[in-house]
């Protein structure tokens, strides 16, 4: 069976990026065009392993996405930013959220790649 | 204008053309223009920002062929969606690396989500006391990146650069564990 991951970005241009990049190493992606329709799908996926979200996105930012699962019931769920933000404030309160990873826009694809598998080990 | 401007232009040439280098795009800055126009099919993409002494907006006003040129994964049939997304996106990366750069500096605030606009024969607005229009170009095309701001009378941005603001650069991965 599949690890599965969730990409929640408000750009389709960069989910599919990552779509792309993920499923050439065997991960099956589920998407979201931002916070508030990634909390629906990441409560409606109980196999789900990864969540790799965007900060600033409409309806429902990453951050208080990521907020919102930490006070759902513990799962275990690794989390990944991938975001154009860097602020140190900004990465500490994401940590403490439950992040694992921050990556800064414009991605490289062994960076994620190597996260993920740091995180889940290989799929 | 200013004393942001100032300080800012610099940086803000520096961040789109790092910008666009990361997407195999090689440009270079023609300096500041009086407006943006671009005659052929185009995009503007703006990002609006706000912080306690400081709001503006960032616009990138640029042939569609250079937004495709910019876009991983591009084909030759993208719909205009797809198009108008990549250059929001852009526009957002480019207000991020700003803010980035910004915030060392002392200046805060926080980004709306990107819109844009597809059409043909796209003027931006006059470049005035409040209006840094910068002109870029390719080796074909010439594109626009304005910086509109309402700075407050105590604004103010440090001297020197503050770099533990910030734990990250475009890039690069951070491990938190």
């Amino acid at each position: 069976m599949s690890v599965k991951v969730i990409v929640v970005d408000d750009s389709s241009n960069v989910r599919r990026q990552v779509v792309v990049a993920l499923e050439e190493q065997g991960y099956e992606v589920l998407e979201a065009k931002d916070g508030l329709d990634g909390l629906e799908k990441i409560r409606a996926t109980s196999d789900l392993s990864l969540v790799i979200c965007d900060v600033n996105m409409p309806n429902m930012n990453g951050i208080d996405m990521i907020e919102a699962i930490r006070q759902s019931p513990p799962r275990p769920l690794q989390i990944i930013m991938l975001t154009t933000i860097g602020q140190s404030a900004m990465v500490r309160r994401a940590a403490e959220a439950g992040a694992k990873a921050w990556i800064v826009k414009p991605f490289k694809k062994d960076h994620l790649i190597a996260a993920i598998q740091k995180l889940l080990g290989s799929p | 204008m200013h004393e942001f401007f100032q300080k800012t232009d610099p940086i803000l040439i520096e961040c789109c053309i790092a910008l666009l280098s990361s997407y195999d795009v090689t440009v270079v800055c023609d300096g500041p223009a009086s407006r943006a126009e671009i005659p052929e099919e185009g995009i503007v993409a703006f990002t609006g920002f706000t912080g306690e002494a400081i709001r503006g907006n960032l616009v990138i006003c640029a042939p569609l062929a250079l937004i495709c040129q910019a876009m991983p994964l591009g084909h030759d049939d993208m719909a205009e969606e797809e198009q108008r997304d990549w250059a929001c996106e852009l526009s957002n990366q480019l207000l991020g690396r700003l803010k980035l750069r910004l915030s060392m500096f002392g200046v805060h605030f926080e980004m709306t989500t990107p819109s844009a606009m597809a059409g043909r024969e796209l003027r931006g607005r006059l470049a005035d006391k409040e209006t840094l229009v910068l002109k870029f170009s390719t080796e074909s095309l010439a594109f626009y990146v304005e910086l509109d701001a309402m700075v407050a009378p105590h604004f103010e941005m440090l001297a020197t650069p503050m770099l533990e603001a910030v734990s990250v650069l475009e890039g690069e991965l951070l491990m938190l564990i």
